[in-house]
């Protein structure tokens, strides 16, 4: 299995489509950057108005923890096809290239291939949010330097200790991972039906776009579906970033506001990854391979 | 003779399509097996099912008198093989695919085997460079490569001279008949190229609308005295008429317009010649085809199938 893993990421990381991810990551991060140096001192200003009539703010609130945050926000929406452009053409290339039939002749069973194949798309997944942490929070912080963390919600502002940040960010950053190997696996399943990776990439985000949809229409009939859409799971990190309260109302260091909305999101999220997972392997041991 | 392959019964059906349809052979152990058939026929097919690519929809099929089905890896690790056009990682060289392909399954192959490989298939000197600059032949011999890169006892080609220029079919021809020779392999070489199949197999199977019409030795099965005699004159139809009423009436074979097809003794040919020359037919041209091209058409061109015939 081991072997498997190490060709295919072999593979993944000789690909010049790999490092389109890459580049884009570092690029779209680069432009949020360079905005906010130049001009987001008056946008936090303008976002703060409401608070900063009624309370004296001290401090640096435009650091690199609250960029993050905003990076995040921003990103984790496209971030999807990203993953798609490359676990998307995992089976779909191998089958466009005509490489499929050479490897599935090979001694090694069906299910090594697919779940080694698997793992190396997750390795990938991985990596790109490792590079995303590395622009978006490392890089911010670089930047923008560090202090406590403001974030504002339509009624409630949050203010997190600075010493109480990174370990959230590890979590976030951990549950944005499953998040987008769920994508991945959604991806991968449908290169399955494909022989070349432009269907399973748009069908990746014609389902992540619909079922987002889907999450915002505040209508009865898919309420009751919209808890099993995984979509409805992917922004889960951000409950890392709520924090208890204490009778006084003062923030208690190093805890979470819902953990267990947080760890049954992430739940869901690792059953759909385990179900493609479970059905591409199943398929694929039956396929006939003709391309 | 120790049977390699035994396919028994085997078919294969895509909905209505039969692909292959009740197929059975034997392949014994040092044979290079010629496999045979136009277009379409079910070689292909019946090669992926060798190769565990499809699923069979009946019949049994035995390697090294081991199931296939039931014995994937083991016989699997034991075989190598390309599988129609020689498709490998364009972005990889030729090196790499080549690692690849033997690091999957078993052991590792050492890099003298690999060596020794590009060495066999003449692509040394360009194993470095990126797969898509090669030339077809030279992807065609790399596939080759792969395939013989983990020493396997069973070899099976699949169009293995496609794209190579005459000196490369001489070499990879050279190449199958010494590592038959000197090393035991097994193959199992299906070919569109009859004459090839004529110079290297002992043994061969023909296929037609993916079922059987022959199966056995080459030299047996190939009279070297008969010949499909093809033979263009000035005007066509009046040489079809005198061949018609002439002593080998019975031995014409439908051709192209303008030309005569005769399935003939060779002894006849001077005999054939005077005749239409006499008639006033206007002799242009007589070619022997080749001969197993000519038992080919000749067992093609039957409306009914024939049973084994070997040994």
């Amino acid at each position: 299995m081991w072997k498997i893993v190490q060709i295919e990421l072999f593979k993944i990381f000789r690909k010049p489509r790999t490092f389109i991810a890459f580049a884009a990551v570092a690029a779209i991060v680069g432009l949020i950057q360079l905005g906010f140096f130049v001009d987001g001192e008056s946008y936090i200003q303008f976002g703060m108005q409401a608070l900063t009539d009624s309370f004296e703010v001290e401090g640096k609130i435009l650091n690199g923890y609250l960029l993050a945050y905003i990076i995040l926000q921003t990103l984790l929406v496209h971030v999807p096809l990203l993953i798609a452009l490359v676990a998307g053409d995992m089976i779909s290339g191998e089958a466009n290239l005509g490489t499929l039939r050479l490897l599935a002749s090979r001694p090694v069973s069906r299910s090594s291939l697919i779940i080694g194949k698997f793992i190396a798309t997750c390795v990938y997944t991985i990596a790109l949010l490792i590079w995303m942490a590395i622009w978006a929070l490392f890089i911010s912080m670089l930047i923008f330097g560090v202090d406590d963390m403001l974030i504002m919600k339509s009624e409630v502002v949050t203010q997190i200790l600075r010493e109480d940040v990174l370990w959230r960010y590890a979590a976030a950053f951990g549950f944005a991972a499953l998040a987008m190997i769920t994508v991945a696996a959604l991806s991968f399943l449908l290169s399955l039906f494909a022989e070349n990776s432009i269907g399973p990439i748009m069908a990746t985000m014609s389902i992540v776009i619909l079922f987002t949809i889907l999450n915002t229409l505040n209508l009865p009939i898919f309420n009751a579906v919209k808890p099993l859409l995984f979509t409805s799971h992917m922004l889960g990190w951000k409950g890392f970033f709520d924090v208890s309260v204490n009778q006084a109302n003062e923030q208690i260091v190093g805890s979470i506001e819902n953990l267990p909305a947080v760890l049954r999101s992430a739940g869901i999220l690792v059953l759909h990854i385990a179900g493609f997972l479970w059905i591409t392997v199943f398929l694929f041991k039956r396929k006939d391979i003709l391309s | 003779m120790n049977p390699v392959i035994e396919v028994r019964h085997l078919s294969k059906h895509f909905g209505a399509l039969k692909a292959v349809q009740d197929l059975s052979f034997t392949v014994n152990q040092g044979d290079i097996f010629g496999f045979l058939g136009q277009n379409g026929a079910g070689k292909s097919t019946t090669i992926r099912m060798l190769l565990t690519l499809i699923r069979p929809t009946a019949g049994d099929i035995r390697v090294f008198g081991k199931s296939l089905a039931a014995n994937r890896t083991e016989i699997l690790e034991q075989t190598g093989a390309i599988i129609e056009s020689p498709d490998l990682y364009p972005f990889l060289s030729g090196l790499a695919n080549l690692k690849i392909f033997a690091r999957l399954g078993g052991g590792v192959s050492s890099a003298r085997q690999l060596h020794i490989v590009l060495e066999q298939v003449g692509l040394t000197s360009r194993s470095g460079d990126l797969v898509k600059t090669y030339s077809q032949g030279m992807k065609q011999r790399l596939g080759i490569a792969v395939a013989l890169v983990r020493n396997p006892s069973l070899v099976i080609l699949d169009e293995p001279t496609n794209g190579l220029d005459p000196q490369g079919i001489v070499e990879i021809r050279n190449l199958i008949l010494r590592l038959n020779r000197e090393e035991g392999k097994t193959f199992l070489v299906s070919s569109h190229l009859l004459s090839e199949v004529e110079l290297i197999a002992n043994r061969m199977l023909i296929i037609d609308r993916g079922r059987k019409i022959v199966e056995g030795e080459v030299r047996k099965l190939i009279d070297p005295e008969k010949v499909l005699l093809e033979i263009e004159t000035v005007n066509a139809g009046l040489a079809s008429e005198i061949m018609a009423s002439s002593a080998w009436a019975g031995s014409q074979k439908p051709t192209a317009a303008g030309r005569l097809l005769l399935d003939v003794g060779r002894q006849d040919i001077p005999a054939i010649a005077a005749l239409l020359t006499e008639k006033g037919a206007g002799l242009l041209s007589m070619k022997p085809v080749n001969s197993l091209e000519a038992y080919f058409l000749s067992l093609t061109n039957r409306p009914t199938y024939v049973e084994d015939r070997s040994n």
